[in-house]
């Protein structure tokens, strides 16, 4: 954590010893199997496009959307018929969402078959099934935001989920909460998917979910380098 | 050489200050979480008045909005019941279907009886019977926060509202 602090505030200092965060994930060398497309299949480097994507299209749609029960469904309307490009905004974002889980599944399945969880790179592998964590609690809770059918029943279904997890949910195993304080209440902030509900999907899917997602993605790129994972095992 | 200008250690200082820290960090974490728990809710009264009892007759279905929760007003044999129309699967709404005479749940096919017995899962209990009772007016009033699906209790005051004779 300390060299990860480091890496950022005293990039400098630590630059030659290659723990950088904001500079190259590529060393000096590099090996040439490890340039070849099938090593990757640019699909780690694809999902972290699509994250950049959904942050420019995303803080645009802030500008034109309010998460107020009386108004989301409006202004999702008002993205698709009033505003200038609203719907390409709109879907630019949301097949970005999509394609952004189905780029870290895949991730991870190719990381699996190369056997790349192994050590030394046993722990990215654990940053990475955070990030994944992360990425689908990101789709979960912008799944809300247009108030729609859908998404109110969705989230509905979803939110019973979460009742049913042990000790913390007032129907799992083990509960020692009552339905009034368990964990699905304090993500709704009620009873049922209302007013607090949307708005506190909405502060964690703009704000809360994004910065600790960047977080771990600086995180994982920086392991990557640390772990040696793209060095040349001989000099080229 | 340590600093000769005070009397406190420097480890001591660094603890202390570091103690604090994590005191107020604690405090802080506390303060956040405990004001995410809403103390108030604006969420509408779960009691609803439904009119008198002579209002509904047997066969018929009559749905009413208490609160968070669809309400659905049954005569059946006994007396009159009041269904929350909350399926015990996760939550969505069973819709009544007056040709199978049952309740349909359109999220995950869980079909229940007019009683709100499960015939089909994923349910894995039977539907939920508010509270129905005459309030000082005369009139009836369903409390959809008070419920009650055990097979025994549900037939019993105030979750059935025995016809007058």
């Amino acid at each position: 954590m300390q060299t990860l602090l480091n890496s950022i505030l005293r990039p400098a200092a630590v630059r030659r010893k290659g723990y950088n965060a904001l500079l190259h994930i590529h060393p000096r060398t590099v090996d040439r199997q490890s340039l070849r497309f099938t090593r990757t299949f640019c699909m780690g480097g694809l999902a972290f496009l699509m994250f950049l994507v959904l942050t420019v299209s995303g803080v645009l749609l802030m500008f034109l959307y309010v998460p107020e029960t009386e108004r989301a469904y409006r202004d999702m309307k008002d993205l698709a018929y009033v505003v200038p490009f609203g719907r390409f905004m709109r879907n630019i974002h949301r097949w970005s969402a999509h394609a952004m889980v189905v780029f870290v599944v895949a991730h991870m399945v190719r990381v699996f078959y190369h056997k790349a969880y192994k050590p030394p790179r046993e722990f990215n592998w654990v940053v990475g099934v955070a990030c994944l964590i992360l990425t689908l609690l990101l789709s979960f809770t912008g799944y809300l935001l247009p108030w729609d059918q859908l998404a109110y029943w969705a989230i509905t279904v979803g939110t019973n989920m979460i009742s049913y997890a042990p000790i913390i949910g007032s129907k799992g195993p083990l509960s020692m909460v009552a339905a009034d304080s368990d964990l699905k209440f304090i993500v709704l902030g009620g009873h049922a998917v209302g007013q607090n509900a949307l708005l506190r999907f909405y502060v964690l899917h703009v704000v809360a979910l994004p910065l600790l997602l960047l977080v771990f993605i600086m995180f994982h790129f920086w392991r990557i380098r640390k772990d040696n994972q793209l060095k040349a095992k001989r000099p080229l | 050489m340590a600093c000769q200008c005070g009397k406190i250690d420097r480890r001591v200082l660094v603890k202390a200050g570091l103690s604090s820290l994590a005191v107020a960090g604690c405090a802080g974490l506390y303060t956040g979480m405990r004001s995410l728990y809403p103390t108030v809710l604006y969420e509408p009264s779960p009691i609803i008045e439904i009119g008198p009892s002579d209002a509904f007759v047997p066969g018929e279905v009559k749905s009413f909005q208490a609160g968070n929760k669809k309400i659905s007003v049954i005569r059946g044999e006994q007396g009159l019941y009041a269904l929350v129309r909350n399926c015990t699967h996760m939550g969505c709404i069973p819709n009544y279907d007056p040709q199978s005479l049952s309740f349909l749940c359109p999220c995950h096919g869980s079909i229940f009886t007019m009683e709100g017995d499960v015939v089909k899962g994923p349910a894995p209990a039977p539907l939920f019977r508010a509270e129905i009772a005459v309030n000082a007016k005369g009139l009836l009033e369903v409390n959809a926060a008070v419920i009650e699906n055990d097979p025994q209790r549900r037939l019993t005051k105030p979750f059935l509202y025995q016809m007058p004779a």
